[in-house]
């Protein structure tokens, strides 16, 4: 399990301070904020990108060749102009979960890509790429940082989906988004960063009760009830 | 694969066959002209490009942009000055492959401290490169004007890059560095691979990208030192033959590796044939052949909008 101890994150000067928490197995945990609050810096910082300012954290090898075990990331940055076609991208990944692969790709509709080269993919079939190359590696947690940008509605449920098999079968997740609709329908917990620290840790309930967003993001929501029980922010 | 390894291979033969002097088969393996003089120069001129290309193929890789080749990170430059201060002094030629070295190592740990002050912004890199290459060379402009120890014509003939004067000695240094660069390529193949597709966040693949890159330089930064100081800085080959290369066998370890071996030799063992059988009279140096066949063919690519 990860575990984090009064992190202190940032580039050169700390944007983040006093982060605590930790990383539940069976768990999606959502990362709320708005632009620029260091949502990314603190990812870069659990994924061993940056360095912790201060603090203790656990859960992760320190040995960079054995935390790919632990820990896989699908950070911000599109995949590059790489002229490596998709499949022998994909082969690349290790440890690698051949089976989930497979489905993945089935899910994803990667087929019909693995033979055409990353530079020549549009910018949601990269997406498409890179989530499942983070996602078939064979970790015990995962980061998504963004995962829904450039992504069909069609394979947001997708990943809604692959989420929720994946957290069923013991994983658990980190994901940071501006996707509210995708953060409530997926989410177990909801982290707000505000003003460089964490300014609320809950579930679903008590974010909407608590009218936790409007706080964080200066804006008035509404939540709609729909037939199945969930929820549709607006 | 198999068309490249018979067109290096033709090539190969075809440059221990002709050259200024014409002699038949029988007469030329009992030769010395084969023994001492055209297959150290074949071997020196497949080794030199597969070095060259594959060293240009590392560094396009590791900073994702085409424009990144020892040459333009000011790597090769360098190594010239190291050359042309040793060739100034007069000094041996172990002494002056050795400051060779020293030089192209330094820019390397230029570059890499730079890189990560720059915030892994390859293009900001790129232009280091190359202020660092027109800073050494109006630095061997100026040695070159102010000595008069130094031997003109050797100089012109090596600034141009030659394959002209070598000998065994050559193939022994080059196989060395061509062996050690093979090595370390195929060692971390995987990582990268996975550093042409993925940012400089990728450290959760298994390995520490910032020391891969590292690892690279250094390697490129000796082969790139020795092969510069025995033969003159050689330009061009790292620019276009991994493009070319990529073009022609599937983008996989090791067909990408051997891909850049055998065009990459074919390139300089074909230049210094037509080099030795049609303009033999003049006797330039291969380097400048190189550049006139480069430079078209690189605009040929570009227009094909292949980089």
């Amino acid at each position: 399990m990860i575990k984090l101890q009064e992190i202190n994150a940032g580039f050169d000067q700390a944007c983040l301070q006093g982060i605590s928490f930790d990383l539940a197995l069976n768990q999606i945990t959502m990362l709320l904020g708005t632009n620029g609050v260091g949502k990314t810096c603190l990812l870069h910082t659990i994924a061993g990108v940056l360095k912790p300012l201060a603090g203790k954290l656990e859960g992760i090898h320190s040995q960079v060749n054995l935390r790919a075990a632990d820990l896989s990331y699908c950070y911000q940055t599109p995949l590059q102009k790489s002229l490596i076609r998709v499949g022998d991208y994909l082969k690349l990944i290790q440890p690698l979960d051949k089976a989930r692969l497979d489905l993945l790709c089935d899910l994803f509709t990667l087929n019909d890509l693995l033979e055409k080269p990353i530079a020549k993919l549009s910018g949601g079939e990269k997406q498409r790429v890179k989530l499942v190359s983070c996602l078939a590696q064979k970790a015990t947690s995962m980061i998504l940082d963004e995962p829904t940008t450039a992504l069909d509605p069609y394979y947001v449920d997708q990943l809604i989906a692959v989420l929720d098999k994946l957290k069923k079968e013991g994983l658990s997740f980190l994901i940071a988004t501006h996707d509210l609709s995708f953060a409530i329908k997926v989410g177990d917990r909801f982290l707000g960063l505000k003003e460089s620290k964490i300014q609320f840790d809950s579930n679903r309930d008590e974010l909407r009760t608590h009218h936790y967003l409007n706080h964080l993001f200066n804006k008035k929501f509404v939540w709609l009830e729909n037939k199945q029980g969930s929820y549709v922010l607006c | 694969m198999l068309r490249l390894v018979i067109l290096c291979l033709t090539l190969f033969i075809l440059n221990l066959m002709f050259g200024s002097t014409s002699l038949s088969v029988n007469e030329l393996i009992q030769s010395p002209v084969l023994w001492q003089l055209r297959l150290p120069t074949a071997l020196v001129c497949f080794l030199s490009g597969a070095v060259l290309a594959q060293s240009g193929f590392v560094t396009q890789s590791l900073f994702k942009n085409s424009l990144a080749t020892p040459y333009t990170l000011g790597i090769a430059s360098f190594a010239s000055l190291g050359t042309i201060i040793g060739m100034t002094l007069g000094l041996e030629w172990g002494a002056v492959s050795l400051l060779s070295l020293v030089f192209s190592l330094g820019s390397v740990f230029v570059l890499l401290l730079a890189f990560r002050i720059f915030r892994y912004d390859s293009l900001r890199l790129l232009l280091l490169g190359v202020a660092l290459s027109l800073f050494s060379s109006s630095l061997i402009s100026i040695l070159q004007v102010t000595t008069s120890k130094m031997d003109l014509a050797l100089f012109l003939t090596w600034v141009m890059g030659s394959v002209s004067t070598v000998g065994y000695d050559s193939v022994f240094v080059l196989l060395i560095s061509f062996i050690f660069l093979m090595f370390v390529s195929f060692y971390y193949i995987r990582p990268l691979l996975l550093l042409t597709v993925e940012g400089d966040d990728s450290y959760t693949r298994g390995f520490d990208p910032v020391r891969v890159r590292a690892i690279f330089l250094f390697v490129v930064s000796i082969c790139v030192g020795l092969l510069v100081s025995k033969l003159g800085p050689i330009g061009f080959v790292g620019l276009i033959i991994p493009h070319m290369t990529m073009r022609l066998v599937p983008f996989r370890g090791f067909s990408i590796i051997m891909g850049n071996l055998l065009l990459g030799g074919s390139f300089i063992l074909l230049a210094d044939l037509l080099n030795r059988s049609f303009l033999s009279e003049f006797g330039l140096p291969v380097g400048v052949l190189i550049t006139v066949l480069g430079a078209p063919t690189f605009a040929v690519l570009l227009w094909k909008k292949s980089i």
